[in-house]
């Protein structure tokens, strides 16, 4: 049997081909980047609509793309779109007035898994998205570290101050 | 701590890193409740809209007023606030005679070649060098020496110098940009995945950043600026002295072995920093003038009698500035600075535990660091809890 073997494109190779309108190859930066993204959009919305900012992230990211200077810095710049998409929407939510909830379209989290969410988006910045990449998404820390950009010892500082910090807002503490 | 406290923290470490590790009761119960949340939704690519030709950029300048701005208040705090020539007339508050020590405005001190780091970054040439590109917003900057046009690339290893017309906006790859005010001069040390890394030998800046902690810095002549996220307005004056103000997010100040931990700056809060002493003592900027003068006396010399000065002055919405004092106080007046602290909550657990205290009162850089643990969430608090805090 003939073995055929793939070798993924790197990354700016991608997003190249992606700025040339193949949309495969933006599936493939999707795949690559979902992740660190969907942590950074839950670390700052209500979970039932971190679904609507990540189409929202990506659908601006393909529009954007061809102003992108430098594809290799793609990670960092979806991440930075998600962030201010995220933000906006918070800040969208808290102004608008308070009609009834929409009709959530996925299962409805349990109240524990809402309460955990809730005090990890109290906590810092620094702690939210690695602890969230950590718990939500099981990563390990050199994953995150590969994934984020980050330092493997700022990873760690990060999962572990978040975790002390979590734990003592989960018992009634500070945050 | 006891052993088994140990143990379990270690325990806790390790899964946290490694999720193949022997799993730890209370984070795995936070992995199953999470993990609900963790469907991401698939991408459908043909459904992508198709793009519009490009438009022009329209680039607003919010932050041409807010460089401007900061200059000002920044060369007034540094002209304010020199260091004491005589250590009793800090303590006593008496007016002096401006510090002997101070910078002749005829003859400015040598710009430095090297930065905080000490090193030397050979200058790049040619098109394929990493490089930030850069804008101005009036004037014409020089970069390497040359007078440049209304933009450009500052290549890695340049140097890019505002004169008192000139102002400058650079962006820092695509996770943000600083804004250059006039009599600025800066050069680009590093640029790659790793990093993003700047040194400001002497003038102002504005720095907007959106990107994970630690990916851009800035050094100057007494201290390394780590951003973990946010706005921040720097400045440093032509013989060394700096200030750090934040707006948004937080900025680590890092001053090597000087301290035992590197200086954290949250949203609301500044730092001095001497090219010899390195970063000062934080403090919320609406301190007042009380506090300022005897916190810059403390900082030129920790003794007993400037401890007790400035603790005169804090109260119990200074925490940031009490905690940062601890680490750095004089082993007799460490008590003092502990019981000033105790009764705030977060404190208050660590200060009771007597093996803690003393801990603390040692100088023990883990239970330093657990203190500092305890007050961050304060720190960082949203602008609203702030106003409740501090």
């Amino acid at each position: 049997m003939t073995r055929i073997e793939t070798v993924e494109p790197r990354l700016d190779e991608l997003v190249r081909r992606a700025v040339e309108g193949d949309r495969a190859a933006f599936e493939r930066l999707y795949a690559r980047t979902r992740l660190a993204v969907h942590a950074a959009i839950l670390a700052r919305v209500a979970w039932r609509e971190a679904n609507d900012v990540m189409q929202e992230t990506y659908v601006s990211a393909w529009l954007k793309l061809p102003e992108l200077r430098e594809p290799a810095a793609f990670p960092g710049w979806v991440l930075a779109i998600a962030r201010r998409a995220a933000g906006a929407h918070a800040r969208g939510h808290r102004e608008r007035a308070e009609a009834a909830a929409p009709p959530a379209i996925a299962p409805v989290p349990t109240l524990e898994a809402r309460e955990a969410l809730a005090a990890i988006q109290r906590l810092p910045d620094a702690y939210r998205e690695t602890l969230l990449l950590r718990l939500v998404h099981g990563l390990s820390g050199p994953e995150i570290a590969e994934l984020t950009g980050l330092a493997p010892e700022s990873v760690r500082v990060n999962l572990c101050r978040g975790m002390k910090l979590l734990r003592a807002a989960l018992d009634g503490g500070d945050a | 701590m006891t052993r088994e406290d140990e143990k379990d923290d270690a325990d806790r470490e390790r899964y946290l890193w490694d999720p193949r590790a022997e799993a730890t009761p209370e984070i795995a119960r936070l992995e199953a409740a999470l993990g609900e949340l963790r469907p991401a939704p698939e991408l459908d690519a043909s459904k992508l809209p198709t793009r519009s030709p490009p438009r022009a950029r329209r680039r607003l300048w919010p932050w041409l007023g807010v460089a401007a701005a900061a200059a000002a208040a920044i060369t007034a705090w540094v002209a304010a606030n020199r260091p004491p020539a005589s250590p009793d007339a800090a303590v006593a508050r008496a007016s002096e005679a401006p510090a002997s020590d101070a910078p002749s405005a005829a003859t400015p001190a040598p710009i430095p070649s090297a930065t905080f780091a000490s090193e030397e970054v050979p200058a790049c040439r040619g098109a394929d060098c990493p490089a930030f590109e850069w804008r101005a917003l009036r004037g014409a900057p020089t970069v390497d020496g040359k007078v440049a046009g209304a933009r450009g690339r500052l290549p890695l290893g340049g140097w890019i110098e505002t004169d008192a017309s000139a102002a400058v906006t650079l962006d820092v790859a695509d996770i943000g940009h600083v804004e250059i005010a006039p009599g600025s001069r800066l050069r680009l040390l590093q640029t790659d995945g790793a990093q993003h890394r700047l040194a400001l030998a002497h003038g102002s800046l504005s720095a907007k950043v959106d990107a994970p902690p630690r990916l851009f810095v800035i050094d100057t002549p007494g201290a390394r600026a780590v951003d973990l996220g946010c706005a921040y307005d720097l400045a440093v004056a032509p013989d060394g002295r700096g200030l750090l103000r934040v707006t948004a997010g937080a900025v680590e100040l890092d001053a090597g072995v000087r301290r035992p931990l590197p200086v954290v700056v949250p949203r609301g809060a500044e730092c001095a920093i001497d090219p010899a002493r390195g970063p000062g003592t934080p403090v919320w900027s609406r301190a007042s003038v009380a506090t300022r003068e005897a916190l810059a006396a403390f900082d030129q010399s920790p003794d007993e009698a400037r401890t007790d000065a400035a603790l005169a002055t804090l109260g119990e919405r200074d925490s940031l500035t009490l905690v940062h004092l601890l680490e750095v106080a004089p082993a007799s007046r460490r008590g003092a600075v502990l019981d000033r602290l105790a009764p705030l909550e977060p404190a208050a657990r660590l200060a009771s535990d007597p093996k803690a205290r003393a801990a603390l009162l040692a100088g023990e850089r883990a239970t330093l660091v657990a203190l500092r643990a305890a007050f961050e969430p304060r720190w960082y608090a949203s602008p609203e809890n702030q106003k409740r805090w501090h």
